[in-house]
Formats: structure tokens, C-alpha cells, sequence
């Protein structure tokens, strides 16, 4: 459990913790958009300069987030297999018994890495640097303008915010009936298909069963408090905006037309 | 000697900011034929315990002795099976783990996985020990009451035949009655069946009324071990582990306050009142 | 004055058999009420009614004079407050502040009076030193003290424990209990507590008697607790001190019932 890093807020003191989540948003939604621009090797290393700052600035450990890389791997690994089938462009660098590996299948493996990369360095940063309820807060307000046309901004939020509050107890449930079945003899690793199938579902059954009891629970204690979705409330926590927010959204800009600049010479 | 824990040490995350040493040097001999309580505080490491006698952990240093098997921290898991066929483990409220179409179907599960021979055979004894009728095996297990639930799913660890039945908190949430009857199947389990008996419980008018040894933790480590009668013998070693002790014994307490004369192996109800009612004035 | 009023209200969760069974009873304002009664008589439901997260099949509830309904569900909502029986999972802020605002935020409670009301009642359960903890570092009785300040902190008039100490261990539902006697005690709250503890029915003014979702006695605590028959037949423990009374008859000593271990000490003090 502890190392699930990926989506986890780490609490620290620094610059980034404490700027406005709407700000961090923001930035990191136009970063995401600046690493679709296929800007090249340059522009991918401003980008992982830019954002080297930040992590640097927000205190957080590199480790961190190479550990939530490692999720990545597996499907890392398999697109270089696929890519090495596939493309057959650039230089023949290896043939082992007619199994070819082209430079240009290691090229697009590692471009498609670095992009990764980057978007998850940029989302751990935000998510390690603020609060989930801050986080669901921006985002409300993020959405609030589009209520207008229907969307349920602040029920948006409040689902997110639930499912963020949920996911550590969650995991502690599935480790227990985890640990009840192996002691009933299941065995993931071992045994034929059909147990394996069995396996799965003495899992996924419990889980489910005490996930949906589990949000029955939850529904009556916030209607109990006073919750309705669509009522009227008034809210503990307002954001604010200060200099250094409109700053880091400005920055985010810039790199992004930049990108957009480098993209085109690049083509 | 069926087990033996050796300093055995538990340590949670090791390597990482979030690192905790849930046990400590934990030297503990459980008996054969017994029922053991393991008593303490949220947090002193009853769990972690207890999920070392089925190798669900592994210690970070010592070993642990079950039987003729002996688990260190290198242990591989193909040993492990057979293990946790020996060893019953029903975690807390394993009424969650219910998962099967049928009540009977749900109790097989557990000894199919163990390759037992004659499972649905095994699986009707077991329901039939923790009184589940019969009319009751074809039906969905989630159709139950809460109490039959938890019965049906004790069932699915005896139906594995398991030689020692490890038991964390298994009367949490049910009512008196209910545990009542709950207690009582252990007690037979132990004196008809021949099981060796490990109950984690906060309750301990449990641990005075059916338990035969008890050992207490606190802080992953084991402050005292003895037979239940000695450790209620002189309620102030209660009271200095933070323990309330069982009514009778509080009671005895408060009379011998008042002028009682009362011996201190007096406790239960009936000798208690016994030696009340001889110094009464009539 | 009567802040609590059911008028042979009846409840069925399908076509089964009904869960409530007209069943009649009043609550007097600042009482202290135990509900008790095996798994499944009916308790929990009833207090699932009194907040009208479930709807009556027939009768009427009133809260304060004011009949239970759609429309005035705010306002009763407002009035009463619960604390289940699964600490986990009614703690819905990702902080013991957080969590207290919750409340206040749907009550509509200004935003510049917020701070003063979390600080107050985080003090008053005594969690104010971890209003920026997470609710996995919480202890369950620490879980259940922060709901009981998410509750007082809309100032309500009633407070229904639907076994909220059941799945404590012995610091917390103690921790609970006392708590409980404190706010009994010192304000003119009305608590209704559903419960399995004999030690906490014998201590509250008034204890009704549940079995298969009718009421079967109901009285002080004095009057309820010595029927032996009566509460073995719906599946209860009787009161130790009664256990002890009996076997005492049973060696022919003359002795009064007695529900409490402190006023059975006194009466064998008295003996000797």
C-alpha cells in the first residue's frame, strides 16, 4: 500500500503546496496539451526542464515519481515489442534469426516514453502537491462557469472528492479478503484457469458486494447531515488567486506556444 | 507443541518513511488442546500475529514453529498450502468473504482448493457443527441474517478440517444472544472436536468464561503470558495493564473493600455468591 | 414537553413481513433513551425513521411538534443528528475539519462563523489537536467523537447513537459512553442510543425493549432490566447484578432487585 505513490498527496512545505489549485490545474491541462505538439527532442527537454523546476521547487522527491513510472513498464515493454514488429524504418540495428530491430522502432519507443513521462511527472506533481479536497475544489470551481449549460460542477467534485477519501480504505479492503481467501486456499499465482477464474471471483465478489454496502452507509450519513445533490450550500473553503498563481498560468502559455513554434520548424 | 514463535520481529514497509514495527522479540508457546486468548489495545499487534501462524506474513526476523514446519522470512510460498490447510484463519467479520451461489457451494470452496477429498461431505458436517439447517444449503449465502452469515463462513475454515482455529474477534457486532451461542461453538469445537483454539478478543468476560490461557500485548510486544485463572487471581496485575477485569472478579473486588472475606481463586458466579451468602447476616 | 412523537408507525423493507410493527412511543425533552432489542428486531430501523432516511409505511413521526415530511425534512434534519455504527464510513471530509464543515456547509451556515464552530466542538470532543489529521490516521473512537462534533456543530436538539459503540474496542466505547453521559449531563440534548451494552442501558432514564419490530416493554431502567423472562426470551443479556441477585435467592438471602454493580455493593455492604 505504501507504495502507491501514483495520485497521492504528500504533504510538504514549499511554493507549489501552497498555490491555488485552479492555477496548478490549469497548468498542468495546457502542459498536457504542449507534449501533444510534437516539438522535437529540444522541446521535449525545455518542457522536462520546466517541470524538473517545479518538482525542485515543490520539495517532492524525484524517487517519487520514478515510482510512479513503474506501473508504465509493463506497457512500456510491450510497445517496444510491438514497435520492433511494426516499423521497419531507419537503420537495421540488430538480426537475430530474421528478427529485426530498426533504429527508428527504438526512436518512436523512447519519443512515446518521454511524452509519458512528462505527463506523468506533471499530474504526480499536482496530486502530491495538493490537497484532494483542494483539488476537487478547483476543479468545482474550473466547471462552475459551464453549470450554464447543465453541467453538475459541483456534484462532479463531490464524486471525486468521495472517491479520493475511499480509495486508501478500498485498497486495506481488498488486501483483507485478499488475505481471508489465501487462507481458504486460493492461490493467484498457481493452479489451472478454471481456479484461476474462481480465484478472481472470490475477489472480485466480496469486493463489490462490501463496496456497495459501504456507499449505502455513506449515502444515509451525508443525507443524515443535512446533503442533498442540487441543494443550496455555502462553502467552508474559497480559492484565491494571488501573483505567483497568474504567473504559473502565464508560464504554461508561453511554454505552449513555444511548443507550438518548435513543432512547425520541426515539421 | 504444535506452535512456537521464536523472537519473532514484524516490520511494515521496511525501507520507506512509512517503516513500522508491528512486533517485536516475540518468544510465545501455544498449547495443544487449548483455547488461548490473545488480548490488548487497538494497534499492539494482535493481527500481525496471528496472520504469522498461517504465514499470510512472514517474519521479518525470527521464526515461527507450526507443527513440524518452520517459517523464517526466506520462506517460499509453494510450502505454504499445506499450512494454511492446518491452520484456520477467520479474519474479523468473515461474513465479507461469503462469494459462492449456495451456502454449501461457499463452504466447499475452501476445502476443493485443498484438494480434501468427499468436500461436500466435509462442507455438510461443517455447516451442521455451527448449526446451519439443511434447508439453508441451496440458498444464496447474501440471503442470510448477519449472525448465520458469520456462521456459514466459519464453516467454510472447519469444513477444511484445520487442526488449530485462529479467530480475530469473532463476536464483534453480533448480539448477546448471538455471542453467546457463538462462544459456546468453540467451546465444543475444542472439548468434542479436539481443536486447538486461538481467539483475538476484546471481551473478557470471554476470556474468563471459556478460555484457558491468555496472553496479553501491548506495543508488539507480549507484557504476560499465563493460564486465564492465574491472571485473574489478583485483579490489581489486570489493572496495571490497563485491563478491566470481568465483572465477578471486580465485583469480589468491591466486597472485599466492604469486609468480605473472599478467596482469590473465587470466580465464578456460584461459588462467589456461595461465600456471600455464609458471612450474610440472616 | 414531548420532543420525540411515533404514532403506531409501521415500516417493510419489501413484501416480507413488516421490520416495524405499529409501534407507539414518546421522548421527553433533555430524556436519555436506550433502545435494545437482538440483531434484526427492528432498532436500527427505527432510528433510520426518526431521521426519515426511510419512509413509513403507515403512522406519523413528529420532531418537536412538527410532523416528519418531505417538506420539512430540512428542518428535522436540522433538529437530529445520528451517529452509525460504522465509523468508517460517515466520515465524509478527507480532515477532522473538513469533515466538521461538511455539516455546516449544508446547513447553510455562514462561511465567517465556520472557523469559531470547528474550533469549539473539535475542543469539545477533544480531537481540536487533530483537525488537519486524515481519517486513516484516526482511531474508530476518535472516528466516532469527530462525528459527534460534526453533529453538535449544527446545534441540534436530539442525538440518536445507532450503535455507535459497537465496533469500538474497550478505550473507545468507553471514551463514547462517558462522552455521551457528559452531553446527558451538561445540556438539554435528547439522546436516543441504540444499543447492545447492559452497563449503558442501566445508566439512561428510559429503556425500550424491541423484538420482531414491536415494542415489548418499555420503562426506567429499575422496572425493564429485572424481567428475567422477558429478556431472555427476546435474546438478551440480563444485567450482572440481577444474575447475582438471583443466585443470592437461590441461597435464600433476602435481597431487593438490583440493577447497577455499585447499588449491589452497597445493599451486600449493608449486609454484613
Amino acid at each position: 500500500m505504501s507504495n502507491m505513490t501514483f495520485g497521492k498527496y504528500i504533504p510538504l512545505d514549499s511554493v507549489i503546496h501552497k498555490m491555488d489549485p485552479r492555477s496548478k490545474i490549469l497548468a498542468m491541462l495546457i502542459l498536457i496539451v504542449a507534449i501533444f505538439f510534437p516539438s522535437g527532442w529540444i522541446g521535449y527537454g525545455v518542457i522536462g526542464l520546466c517541470v524538473f523546476i517545479v518538482v525542485l521547487l515543490s520539495k517532492l522527491n524525484i524517487k517519487i515519481i520514478l515510482n510512479a513510472m513503474k506501473p508504465m513498464m509493463m506497457m512500456l515493454i510491450f510497445l517496444l515489442f510491438i514497435n520492433t514488429l511494426v516499423i521497419k524504418q531507419g537503420d537495421l540495428l540488430f538480426n537475430i534469426y530474421g528478427y529485426t530491430i530498426y533504429s527508428e522502432a527504438i526512436f518512436q519507443t523512447l519519443y512515446i516514453t518521454v511524452r509519458l513521462f512528462l505527463m506523468i511527472m506533471i499530474t504526480t506533481t499536482l496530486t502530491a502537491t495538493t490537497k484532494p479536497l483542494d483539488l476537487t475544489l478547483g476543479i468545482e470551481d474550473l466547471l462552475s462557469p459551464f453549470k450554464k449549460i447543465g453541467v453538475p460542477s459541483h456534484e462532479i467534485a463531490m464524486l471525486i472528492s468521495i472517491a479520493l477519501r475511499f480509495i486508501p480504505d478500498l485498497i486495506e479492503e481488498t488486501q483483507r479478503i485478499m488475505k481471508a481467501q489465501a487462507s481458504r486456499g486460493v492461490d493467484l499465482k498457481e493452479g489451472s484457469f478454471k481456479e484461476k477464474i474462481m480465484a478472481i471471483l472470490s475477489l472480485i465478489v466480496p469486493l463489490f458486494i462490501s463496496a456497495l454496502s459501504r456507499a449505502e452507509d455513506l449515502a444515509n450519513a451525508m443525507e443524515a447531515r443535512g446533503y442533498s445533490p442540487g441543494k443550496e450550500r455555502t462553502r467552508y473553503k474559497t480559492l484565491k488567486m494571488v501573483f505567483k498563481d497568474y504567473v504559473l498560468i502565464a508560464s504554461s502559455f508561453v511554454l505552449l506556444i513555444a511548443m507550438i513554434v518548435l513543432s512547425r520548424i520541426y515539421a | 507443541m504444535p506452535i512456537l514463535f521464536k523472537e519473532v520481529s514484524h516490520i511494515y514497509s521496511e525501507g520507506t518513511p512509512f517503516r513500522y514495527s508491528a512486533l517485536t522479540g516475540i518468544n510465545l508457546n501455544i498449547k495443544e488442546g487449548k483455547i488461548t486468548a490473545i488480548i490488548g489495545a487497538t494497534g499492539s499487534g494482535k493481527s500481525t500475529l496471528v496472520q504469522h501462524l498461517n504465514a499470510l506474513l512472514l517474519p521479518t526476523s525470527g521464526s515461527v514453529t507450526v507443527f513440524d514446519r518452520v517459517i523464517t522470512s526466506d520462506e517460499k510460498p509453494k510450502n505454504l498450502k499445506s499450512l494454511r490447510k492446518d491452520i484456520g484463519l477467520v479474519f474479523q467479520f468473515p461474513e465479507y468473504q461469503l462469494f459462492e451461489e449456495t451456502v454449501l457451494k461457499d463452504v466447499e470452496f475452501g476445502p476443493k482448493n485443498f484438494n480434501i477429498e468427499n468436500s461436500e461431505e466435509k462442507a455438510k458436517q461443517a455447516l451442521k457443527m455451527v448449526d446451519i439447517d439443511a434447508s439453508l444449503f441451496e440458498r444464496s449465502p447474501l440471503e442470510l441474517s448477519g449472525g448465520q452469515k458469520r456462521r456459514v463462513a466459519i464453516a467454510g475454515i472447519l469444513a477444511m478440517d484445520p487442526k488449530v482455529i485462529v479467530l480475530d474477534e469473532p463476536t464483534a457486532g453480533l448480539d448477546p444472544s448471538g455471542s453467546k451461542s457463538m462462544m459456546k461453538l468453540f467451546l465444543d469445537l475444542n472439548k468434542k472436536y479436539n481443536k486447538t483454539i486461538i481467539i483475538v478478543t476484546h471481551d473478557m468476560e470471554q476470556v474468563l468464561n471459556y478460555c484457558d490461557e491468555v496472553v496479553v500485548m501491548s506495543e508488539g510486544k507480549i507484557k504476560y503470558e499465563s493460564e486465564v485463572k492465574t491472571f485473574f487471581k489478583d485483579s490489581s496485575l489486570c489493572k496495571s495493564l490497563g485491563i478491566l477485569p470481568p465483572n465477578v472478579i471486580r465485583l469480589k473486588d468491591e466486597l472485599i473493600e466492604k469486609g468480605y472475606k473472599i478467596d482469590d481463586d473465587v470466580m465464578d458466579i456460584k461459588s462467589l455468591v456461595k461465600i456471600i451468602s455464609r458471612q450474610v447476616k440472616k | 414537553m414531548n420532543v420525540v412523537e411515533v404514532e403506531n408507525l409501521s415500516f417493510s423493507y419489501g413484501d416480507d413481513i413488516n421490520a416495524i410493527d405499529d409501534i407507539s412511543f414518546k421522548i421527553e425533552m433533555g430524556a436519555y433513551t436506550t433502545i435494545i432489542g437482538h440483531n434484526g428486531s427492528g432498532k436500527s430501523t427505527v432510528a433510520k425513521l426518526l431521521i426519515g432516511l426511510l419512509e413509513p409505511l403507515k403512522g406519523n413521526i413528529r420532531i418537536e411538534g412538527v410532523p416528519l415530511s418531505l417538506e420539512n425534512l430540512d428542518f428535522i434534519r436540522s433538529k437530529v443528528g445520528i451517529v452509525f455504527q460504522n465509523p468508517d464510513n460517515q466520515f465524509i471530509g478527507s480532515t477532522v475539519r473538513d469533515d466538521i464543515a461538511f455539516g455546516l456547509e449544508n446547513h447553510l451556515v455562514p462561511q465567517k462563523d465556520m472557523d469559531d464552530i470547528i474550533n469549539k466542538f473539535s475542543e469539545k470532543v477533544k480531537m481540536k489537536d487533530f483537525l488537519n489529521s486524515e481519517p486513516s490516521r484516526l482511531s474508530g473512537g476518535q472516528k466516532q467523537r469527530v462525528a459527534i462534533a460534526g453533529i453538535l456543530a449544527i446545534a441540534p436538539d436530539i442525538i440518536i447513537f445507532d450503535e455507535a459503540t459497537s465496533m469500538l474496542d474497550p478505550q473507545g466505547k468507553d471514551d463514547i459512553k462517558s462522552m455521551i453521559m457528559e452531553l446527558h449531563n451538561e445540556s438539554k440534548i435528547t439522546i436516543i442510543s441504540i444499543t447492545h451494552d447492559i452497563e449503558e442501558v442501566v445508566k439512561s432514564d428510559k429503556v425500550i425493549v424491541m423484538n420482531n419490530g414491536k415494542i415489548v416493554s418499555e420503562g426506567t431502567p429499575d422496572k425493564v432490566m429485572v424481567d428475567k423472562k422477558l429478556l431472555i426470551d427476546v435474546g438478551l443479556d440480563i444485567p450482572f447484578s440481577m444474575k447475582i441477585v438471583e443466585e443470592l435467592r437461590k441461597n435464600k438471602i433476602k435481597i431487593n432487585d438490583e440493577v447497577t454493580m455499585e447499588g449491589l455493593v452497597n445493599k451486600l455492604a449493608n449486609l454484613i
